[in-house]
């Protein structure tokens, strides 16, 4: 569903924010309403004044089940990024699964619970460095139709000199 | 990374058809471009292979 926009005025929120002050000076003078007295002051309305047009934004919200699947896949990356890195300042045989934890700021227990083994987290960071290349290739070529064969290779040597730890 | 697996390295075999998967992507997608500009068949696919010697 694409993302619905609604506007409220400042008219129609200093209303309600009117009424909402009305509603907590009649608690605060123990204002009575059928036959029922309320006088507490443990609710007290949060005046929030907007600088300029309140803009409410309403976006599919999808379900948690991909809320969460986006998180997992944003600490995935994380991790990787600091695996590349990792990989780039020593030889693959001294990289330890606690140097890579270690660069990303999370706990060595933590990063197996997204990577099973050293060997898993090196091929998914291989696997995001061919995606990333791909996408790279076909939005070159999209740009420049006339040469698409030179801008291709342009585009694949650049990536691999931007990506040395990956490629080399 | 990719040289030490080419030279010495050993991948449980769904890794390795994981990250052979995906490198075929890339060569796919070289061949589908040759071939767009007029090779075909092995010429598309010998210039592919060039690019990843």
């Amino acid at each position: 569903m694409l993302a619905d926009r609604a506007f409220v005025s400042l008219g129609f929120w200093h209303r309600a924010q009117y009424l909402s002050d009305i509603q907590w000076m009649r608690r605060r003078s123990g204002f009575a309403a059928g036959g029922r007295v309320f006088a507490t002051d443990s609710f007290r309305p949060t005046r929030i004044w907007p600088s300029t047009r309140l803009k409410i934004t309403m976006v599919s919200p999808g379900t948690f089940s991909d809320l969460k699947d986006r998180e997992r896949k944003n600490r995935k990356n994380l991790m990787i990024d600091a695996a590349e890195r990792v990989f780039a300042s020593k030889p693959f045989d001294e990289v330890s699964m606690r140097d890579i934890a270690s660069e990303a700021g999370i706990s060595h227990a933590t990063i197996y619970r997204y990577f099973p083994d050293q060997q898993t987290l090196f091929v998914d960071a291989l696997v995001r460095g061919v995606e990333q290349l791909r996408s790279l290739l076909e939005e070159a070529v999209a740009g420049n139709r006339d040469a698409p064969v030179d801008t291709a290779a342009d585009a694949f040597i650049g990536f691999l000199s931007e990506k040395i730890t990956i490629s080399r | 990374m990719m040289t030490k697996f080419m030279l010495d390295g050993a991948l449980n075999p769904d890794l390795l058809e994981k990250l052979n998967s995906a490198g075929r992507v890339v060569l796919d997608w070289f061949e589908d471009l040759f071939e767009g500009r007029g090779a075909s068949g092995k010429p598309a696919s010998s210039r592919t292979h060039f690019l990843f010697r």
